[in-house]
């Protein structure tokens, strides 16, 4: 590893430049939230199975960059260290850990985090999911 | 002259240079403001310490390859989360050395495993979280180097966060703990050694379901008798508070936690040798994680990649490696 370049990149203006670099190509994309696309192939079969969400949480609508893996399992990019069987759990968790932005809170304390098993008996948030997916499976070549 | 890198519970020389070199960091005008990274509000200074918290969250959103389903970005969910943190952790030790004017500054680590052996009741009550070290939970944290007083402007002040909808916005509040509160326990050494024990350092699906070593570090998957999340991610649910969201790094435990992760990659391939995958002739359904792709950072062009910084021992080196 070259020392000078690397002196060079942790200058505080280096740093700043790339950023800012890169905040611009990421607010000149299109953001598609709660909406993910997953294909595969199967015996010469070509699938595509688009996944979109529409949450809503006390009847706001709640826009989460989610996303769905191949095995299923749910992930948000506001959540990097979590991953959930259910979009419910997922949910329930984004309203422990971001109450600001759910609002109407009764006082729950901003920095903690409660499993969400647990939370479930306690919150009376009302939350509601529904889950649309649409699986295209066309022969291939045609 | 490589630096040497300590357990932050063992060196008080370099915990406390770790302590006042990231207060310096937070304290120093990058010459950027909010404004320049399109986070609303008013044009507020961005120190060099939150530079940092700004790239985590933006690595974060970039897809490699874009459209990928399986999640993968810049710096996390793939291959590239072991080389992009050894970069990010390069360009703040290197300014930690600036602020403190010593170039012999190596960052410290957080063996948590160690206090993630003690019983549940106890790891909470570890020395890291004492007043002379990381001071303790809460919300704010009201202990130690890092404690909130309103009154006070230079005490430890979040001023950047990442939210639940992926944007970021301003702040001006104390920093946020919640030890224990998601979960009761740290990672244990045994669940760190079942975990050096695997080969490859990757496989396929190069995801969150993979098999080898990278995965199991990152903490998406764990041995049977644990459950997720395991290790790294473990490590940042334990601590809640700011540590849980995209701005983790404003938590200075961040980078304790990280260099921790980084010293078990370092024993990894001291048993497996400096060997890494995917190989740069994968298909480019893995663009940003193979051996030759530029690792996302502010040095352009293919000078940090993950061949590149596979062998880092003319930079640092640990004082125990496992």
């Amino acid at each position: 590893m070259d020392s000078k370049k690397l002196e060079k990149a942790a200058e505080p203006s280096s740093i700043g430049d790339y950023l800012v670099k890169l905040s611009q190509q990421l607010s000149s994309q299109p953001h598609q939230h709660s909406h993910s696309v997953r294909t595969a192939e199967h015996k010469g079969h070509k699938i595509v199975i688009e996944t979109h969400y529409k949450i809503t949480v006390d009847g706001k609508t709640l826009d989460l960059p989610l996303g769905v893996d191949d095995s299923g399992e749910v992930h948000c990019h506001s959540l990097p260290n979590y991953q959930f069987l259910s979009v419910v759990d997922l949910v329930k968790v984004v309203i422990d850990l971001f109450p600001d932005e759910i609002g109407g809170s009764s006082g729950h304390d901003h920095g903690s985090m409660k499993p969400p098993k647990r939370e479930a008996t306690k919150k009376a948030a009302k939350k509601k999911s529904s889950k649309s997916s649409k699986i295209a499976k066309s022969k291939k070549g045609k | 002259m490589a630096v040497r890198r300590h357990n932050i519970l063992n060196n008080a020389t370099a915990r406390d240079a770790y302590i006042r070199g990231v207060r310096l960091l937070k304290a120093e005008a990058s010459g950027r403001t909010m404004a320049d990274f399109s986070i609303p509000g008013p044009a507020t200074s961005v120190s060099t310490y939150d530079l940092f918290v700004i790239w985590h969250h933006l690595a974060m959103n970039v897809f490699t390859p874009p459209g990928n389903s399986a999640g993968r970005n810049s710096a996390h969910r793939g291959p590239i989360f072991l080389p992009w943190h050894r970069v990010m952790l390069l360009l703040l030790e290197q300014n930690l050395q600036r602020v403190l004017n010593d170039t012999t500054f190596g960052l410290p680590y957080w063996d948590w495993a160690a206090d993630g052996d003690r019983p549940p009741a106890r790891q909470t009550s570890s020395r890291i979280w004492a007043n002379n070290c990381m001071g303790g939970s809460g919300n704010p944290v009201t202990t130690g180097p890092f404690a909130f007083s309103p009154t006070n402007r230079t005490s430890w002040r979040v001023r950047v966060i990442g939210t639940g909808t992926g944007s970021m916005v301003q702040v001006n509040q104390g920093l946020r703990r919640a030890l224990a509160a998601s979960v009761a326990t740290l990672p244990r050494t045994a669940s760190v050694n079942l975990a050096l024990a695997l080969t490859p350092f990757d496989a396929s699906t190069w995801d969150t379901s993979s098999s080898g070593f990278r995965n199991r570090l990152e903490g998406w998957r764990t041995e049977a008798t644990t459950s997720p999340p395991g290790l790294h991610n473990r490590v940042h649910v334990w601590v809640g508070g700011d540590m849980a969201p995209s701005s983790s790094p404003n938590d200075p435990v961040f980078y304790l936690n990280h260099c921790n992760v980084d010293r078990l990659w370092e024993g990894w391939m001291l048993r497996n040798g400096r060997t890494y995958l995917p190989s740069a002739s994968a298909p480019t359904s893995l663009s940003g994680h193979r051996l030759n792709d530029p690792i996302s950072s502010p040095l352009s062009g293919a000078a940090f990649t993950p061949a590149s910084v596979l062998n880092v021992t003319t930079q640092y080196t640990y004082d125990a490696v496992p």
